[in-house]
């Protein structure tokens, strides 16, 4: 029955092809735009998400900002006061930068050179093309080693291999740096550039080529049962204790901002959902107007099967099933429509695209929903028309 | 099995039109026996086709007593009389009334689609070929009313009356709408049928073709006048 019910849809919606096509337009829009929203807002999501949780998720940056007189709480016992007063810290890490040129032969190349501790490269999920980190002993003993980011090797290694080699660094005066490692590419994370960058251990730093009377930002450390967001949110009010003013701080959480974004993300898709569900809603009048006129043109058809045995329940299962066949062959197209469209969006502002099968599953459904609710009152009205006033109905 | 296929008693149907009464049926009282072939003459407007409605339980009587192979169908809801329409009665009307989007084999199965007899579809293609062949559409089968002819089309239409093996046929005007050759070989099909057993019910203002039915009612103003006895009118 339900086969046949499908067939003699088909049927009249093929009988009807412009009018059907008209009447699902209103559909095939509010889907397409269900789907479409929903997919590229998750695929907008996921790639702000993994360009900020590539440095880290469980990582917080705090950069001082001012001069080393305002700011004096930013000495050598940050680190302790901070671990003290906010819990969930596992480590707080200073780095030091500056700019300076770099040469090897011929090449000179001013880049920004920084003086980190060891662990600095695991906390940023920094990772190595060639060579080695620089470790604890060799910031003890003030070694005179660097580790370049991978633009930079390449610049001032065109021939080749940068590891072993000697580079120079000039402040004031020239000293040679033992290549030890080379950095693998890393796309750009807010305002942090690794690919031109270099890196000397702390107290090389400190020792041979300035005087670090203030870091220029600490990379600070969340242990793996803590949650970033808190961390950083006590973090910001701990900072905001001992300064008293929330110009001299900047705290960049990459969980705080992947929280945001995905808040703001959800509350965009819901309320451009709202705006694809009221097309739906009109889609699905839209329907019901077109299987109402349905009825009536067909009220000859409904006289000569109820004469033949059609109960009511039959009849209006028949117009049931073929408003909801037309509205989830209007869904079908739409999903097409909205998941080709996300696909030449997303690929134009660069996003992985992310299909949103929940999406799809929401639009078949509510295509379904529509085909159930708006095609009732029509297959109710088919249903209890008389047989004999159908049967004579010119 | 019932003896009387149609067994009615005092059977009344009234409609309200503005402020008339207009009495369609007024008191008609009618046995038919399986394997009769009556038919019922009158002149336009004295109930006939009101009177097949009600045998054909499209219609549900104002008082009086309708039982159909031993089932009375007073107390009837919708979807019961429809049952009992699609096991126990054949309907052949004079305007055809086939579905015209679909082909004459799919015509005639449509009343298989509306019993719970747990037919496969494979046994009620075959059930219809076999009827379409019956009335000499063999080659027409996948042809649509719009490409049959009248002669044609009122064949189909009795393979589709046939298709559950009612307990009556039920024709109202089966030739009203054909030319009187047509006509005739319509009316032998319908011999023919009854020669089989099978029970049928001729409607017919015309009195040529009631008289080949082997037995005749008259009717006037909603009221039997006279059975099985030719009458002027
Ligand atoms: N739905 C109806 N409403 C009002 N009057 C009706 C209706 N159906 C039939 N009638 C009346 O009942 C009478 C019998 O009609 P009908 O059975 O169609 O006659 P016949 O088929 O013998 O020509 C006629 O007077 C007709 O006008
Ligand atoms: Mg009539």
């Amino acid at each position: 029955m339900l086969k046949e019910n499908i067939k003699l849809a088909l049927f009249s919606m093929s009988a009807n092809k412009m009018r059907t096509l008209l009447s699902l337009l209103g559909i095939m829009i509010g889907v397409a735009s269900v789907v479409a929203i929903m997919t590229l807002g998750q695929s907008a999501t996921d790639s702000i998400n993994e360009s900020l949780e590539i440095g880290g998720i469980n990582m917080i940056t705090v950069m001082p900002m001012g001069s080393a007189r305002e700011l004096q709480i930013f000495d050598e016992t940050f680190g302790n006061t901070l671990m003290r007063d906010v819990s969930g810290i596992d480590s707080v890490l200073p780095s030091a930068s500056m700019s300076a040129n770099l040469r090897n032969g011929q090449e000179t190349i001013r880049s920004t050179v920084n003086g980190v501790y060891s662990s600095y490269f695991d906390v940023n999920n920094l990772e190595l093309q060639d060579g080695e980190f620089f470790n604890a002993l060799d910031n003890i003993n003030r070694r005179q080693v660097v580790v370049l980011g991978s633009s930079l090797a390449e610049d001032l290694f065109p021939a080749g291999s940068a590891v072993g080699q000697y580079i120079s660094i000039f402040r004031q005066q020239s000293k040679r740096y033992l290549v030890v490692g080379v950095l693998s590419e890393r796309s750009e994370t807010l305002g942090n550039s690794y690919d031109n960058a270099c890196f000397i251990p702390y107290n090389t730093y400190n020792q041979r080529l300035r005087h670090i009377t203030m870091p220029s930002s600490y990379s600070i450390m969340v242990s793996d049962d803590a949650n970033a967001v808190t961390v950083a949110d006590d973090v910001e009010a701990s900072l905001f204790k001992m300064l008293g003013d929330d110009d001299y701080y900047l705290v960049y959480s990459p969980a705080t901002l992947v929280e945001m974004s995905n808040e703001i993300m959800s509350t965009f898709t819901l309320f451009l959902s709202c705006i694809a569900g009221i097309s739906l809603l009109v889609g699905g009048i839209g329907i019901m107007n077109i299987m109402l006129v349905s009825v009536v043109e067909r009220t000859r058809e409904i006289g000569i099967r109820k004469a033949l045995g059609a109960s009511p329940r039959t009849i209006q299962g028949q117009f049931l099933v073929e408003s909801i066949t037309i509205t989830i062959f209007g869904g079908i197209i739409g999903i097409v429509i909205g998941l080709t469209l996300s696909y030449f969006t997303a690929d134009y502002a660069g996003w992985n695209i992310s299909i949103s099968y929940s999406a799809i599953l929401f639009a078949l459904a509510f295509s379904t929903l529509v085909g159930v609710f708006f095609g009732w009152y029509p297959a109710l009205k088919a249903a209890s028309l008389d047989p004999i006033e159908s049967l004579s109905y010119e | 099995m019932v003896e009387n296929v149609i067994s009615i008693m005092d059977l009344r149907k009234f409609y309200l039109v503005g402020d008339f009464v207009v009495r369609a049926l007024d008191g008609i009282n009618l046995t038919i026996k399986r394997g009769a072939f009556t038919a019922i003459m009158g002149p336009s407007g004295s109930g006939k086709s009101t009177l097949m409605n009600m045998i054909g339980c499209l219609d549900s009587p104002t008082s009086g007593l309708v039982s159909i192979d031993g089932e009375v169908i007073n107390a009837m809801d919708e979807a019961e009389l429809a049952d009992v329409r699609n096991r126990k009665v054949g309907f052949i009307f004079q305007q055809f009334n086939l579905l015209p989007k679909l082909n004459a084999l799919d015509n005639v199965m449509t009343p298989l689609l509306y019993s719970h007899n747990g037919m496969s579809g494979k046994e009620r293609k075959e059930r219809a070929e076999y009827l379409l062949e019956k009335v000499g559409l063999k080659d027409r089968m996948r042809h649509r009313p719009s490409e049959l002819s009248g002669g044609q089309k009122q064949r189909v239409a009795i393979a589709r009356a046939l298709v559950n093996n009612p307990a009556i046929l039920l024709a109202d005007e089966p030739t009203g709408a054909l030319d009187s050759r047509t006509g005739d070989q319509i009316m032998s099909l319908f011999m023919d049928l009854n020669e089989e057993g099978r029970t049928i019910v001729f409607v017919t203002h015309d009195r040529t073709l009631g008289m080949k039915c082997r037995s005749q009612v008259y009717i006037r103003d909603g009221k039997i006048v006279d059975k099985d006895v030719e009458r002027e009118y």
